[in-house]
């Protein structure tokens, strides 16, 4: 039963090579569940994944598809991770929606100003490979199953 | 008139010559010396009267006229005595003696009150004496004054500031030559004038007015304090200056002394200095750029190489030989190397951009938390600490002096002791504004000639035992100081231990 539930995650990276290091670092499956990953590019593209066309949902418009976890990049052209993370908290089908930042920075204003914003969590990519591996894993499981709890 | 006939009636006398045995010899000498006597007599009182007239400040006039009265009377007797030897008026001798009596008489009591205060009189010696040495003084002042005038004159006219005098209404009453060269008046031009020539306006409308507001409440605006203003010149350029006022009073009446320092190449040095800090800045800003694209974008593709050879490196497995997988060990430690000396460069960008705050702590308890900080270590190290410090409080950049002490403490535990035993002294101590703290450590000391370089980032000098470390802790130690407004520098000689000394300036 378990094996046929699918994960769908949705990674914003414009770096190519991280993008697939971070791939890989997910591995294939999280719990026994089959990790799906959507990579988008930049903030614009993320959020018109997200949020749907013009990502403004306050029309009814046809709200984007919602993925269980968001992996996000700060440093993005266009849009910035700053600027998706606060569309996605400002909006009412995203708001709860698990996002772990992912970045090279390792600023304490970089990271504060994140969970100000509302991020669950922020994982630094200086860290060497078998470290990013495991805290990709812990927290993506983590914060999947947090999504599951009830809401109240 | 038969009065007059019977005073020189001679009908009952016969004259001297034939009453008595007169000898030739005896009458005569009686007859010449009241002759001469006579005429003494009658000299003497010419010759007073002549004095007295003349000088003028003769004490005591009233008496010298007596004086003469009763000499000439008495010659006047010596006459009648004279005469009488041929000529017998007795009775105009008696009236003579009685008189030259009763004048007599009159100038002594006339002259007893007189002599106590005669006798307080100065010997005329004396006086003389007095008077000789005080046109002597008053000859040394003048030439004192005069010298002291001269002297005075010559610093005010070769003085390179201005000096301008008014008087209560605001017209000049002097001005030196320095005055004529900044404003470009001939002193011809300036005296007598309204002071207000040299202000621009509003100044120049309204400096009566303050001139007058002073006069009426004493409230100094700028009279003994002094401050910078604009100066207009006979051309009508303006220029700063910096103008101080005193005040003083001659014969009653109020003066104002300002004096007059021209600004000019202070602020053109100030616009100069204002222009290369904002091309420092720029460069700063340039260099801030170049260490953030260096310490962050040369990081992303590191993070990239070393994923890519770990993943090469599992994936490839028993494929590759033992020299293969050496060789991609060796790439991946490389990786971490430059990580670090990134992140390292990242941190000194971390601390010119930190921002300076002013926190109150106390000096003593404020050291003794950064020495916590090292708890574990200098236990393990068996470090004896020992600090001495006042409990004052002080208002310092708390974050940016606990790191950089912080620094040179983890520096002196790390290199100025053994594994196993040492020795470090922390003292501070204010004077004025700055509290100096020093870090003195037993260890093995540093030459002289590195003592520089232990400052500079990444600068790591060979120690016995080769101890790791960043060669980050100093450079940062020294910008952190620098943020902070203070200095940091060293006294160490090999052998004898190092001192650091932090000089942190207190608000």
């Amino acid at each position: 039963m378990l094996s046929t539930r699918s994960i769908q995650i949705l990674l914003v990276e414009d770096d190519p090579v991280h993008a697939r290091l971070i791939r890989r670092a997910l591995g294939e499956q999280i719990d026994g569940s089959v990790v799906c990953i959507e990579h988008v590019a930049d903030g614009e593209a993320a959020l018109e994944h997200m949020l749907g066309a013009g990502h403004s949902d306050d029309g009814g418009e046809q709200a984007g598809d919602s993925p269980d976890l968001v992996l996000l990049d700060l440093r993005l052209p266009s849009i910035d991770g700053f600027d998706v993370l606060s569309a996605l908290r400002a909006s009412d089908t995203t708001r709860r929606l698990p996002v772990v930042i992912v970045s090279t920075s390792d600023h304490e204003t970089d990271i504060n100003r994140c969970y100000g914003l509302g991020a669950n969590a922020f994982v630094t990519k200086s860290s060497d490979f078998d470290e990013l591996t495991d805290k990709m894993t812990q927290l993506s499981q983590f914060w999947l199953h947090a999504a599951e709890l009830p809401r109240n | 008139m038969a009065l007059l006939a019977q005073l020189f009636d001679t009908t009952d006398f016969p004259a001297r010559w034939y009453c008595g045995n007169w000898t030739e010899l005896h009458g005569w000498v009686h007859i010449i010396s009241d002759l001469l006597t006579f005429a003494a007599y009658t000299s003497i009182p010419l010759v007073l009267v002549y004095f007295v007239r003349k000088r003028g400040d003769v004490p005591f006039p009233r008496v010298f006229y007596l004086f003469c009265a009763f000499i000439f009377a008495c010659g006047t007797v010596h006459l009648v005595e004279a005469l009488i030897f041929w000529w017998p008026v007795y009775r105009f001798s008696a009236l003579m003696k009685a008189t030259t009596a009763v004048v007599s008489w009159a100038t002594v009591m006339a002259l007893i009150p007189v002599v106590p205060r005669a006798l307080k009189l100065p010997a005329l010696q004396k006086m003389n004496a007095e008077l000789q040495h005080e046109v002597e003084e008053r000859r040394h002042v003048e030439a004192f004054l005069r010298e002291s005038e001269s002297r005075f004159r010559a610093v005010v006219n070769t003085a390179v500031d201005g000096i301008v005098t008014i008087n209560a209404a605001g017209r000049i009453i002097f001005a030196n030559p320095a005055v004529e060269a900044l404003f470009g008046y001939t002193r011809e031009q300036l005296l007598g004038r309204n002071v207000n020539m040299l202000m621009p306006n509003p100044d120049r409308d309204n400096h009566d007015g303050y001139l007058a507001q002073y006069m009426r409440t004493g409230e100094a605006k700028i009279i003994g304090i002094g401050r910078e203003v604009v100066g207009r010149r006979a051309d009508g350029s303006t220029f700063p200056m910096y103008l101080s006022i005193g005040e003083f009073k001659q014969d009653g009446e109020r003066f104002f002394t300002g004096i007059i320092h021209d600004l000019t190449e202070r602020h053109e040095f100030e616009i100069a200095l204002q222009h290369a800090n904002e091309e420092l800045q720029q460069k700063r800003d340039e260099m801030e750029e170049f260490l953030s694209i260096v310490a962050h974008d040369l990081k992303h593709p590191i993070v990239s190489i070393q994923g890519l050879l770990t993943i090469m490196k599992k994936d490839a497995g028993d494929r590759l030989t033992e020299d293969d997988h050496q060789n991609l060990d060796l790439s991946l430690g490389e990786c971490t190397r430059m990580k670090e000396r990134l992140g390292r460069l990242n941190e000194l960008r971390r601390i010119n951009r930190v921002e300076v705050h002013m926190e109150t702590v106390t000096l003593r308890d404020f050291i003794q938390r950064s020495v916590d900080a090292f708890r574990t270590r200098i236990a393990e190290q068996q470090v004896a600490v020992e600090i001495e410090a006042p409990e004052a409080e002080v208002s310092l950049a708390r974050s940016l002096v606990d790191e950089a002490l912080s620094n040179v403490i983890d520096n002196a535990l790390s290199y100025g002791c053994e594994p196993d035993s040492g020795r470090i002294h922390i003292a501070a101590a204010l004077e004025d504004h700055t509290c100096t703290l020093t870090i003195r450590d037993e260890g093995p000391g540093i030459d002289p000639k590195h003592h520089e370089r232990v400052f500079e980032p990444f600068r790591r000098l060979p120690t016995p035992r080769n101890t790791p470390g960043s060669g980050m802790g100093l450079a940062a130690a020294r910008r952190l100081i620098q943020r902070a407004g203070g200095q940091i520098s060293l006294q160490s000689k090999v052998g004898q231990g190092t001192t650091f000394i932090l000089e942190i300036p207190l608000h």
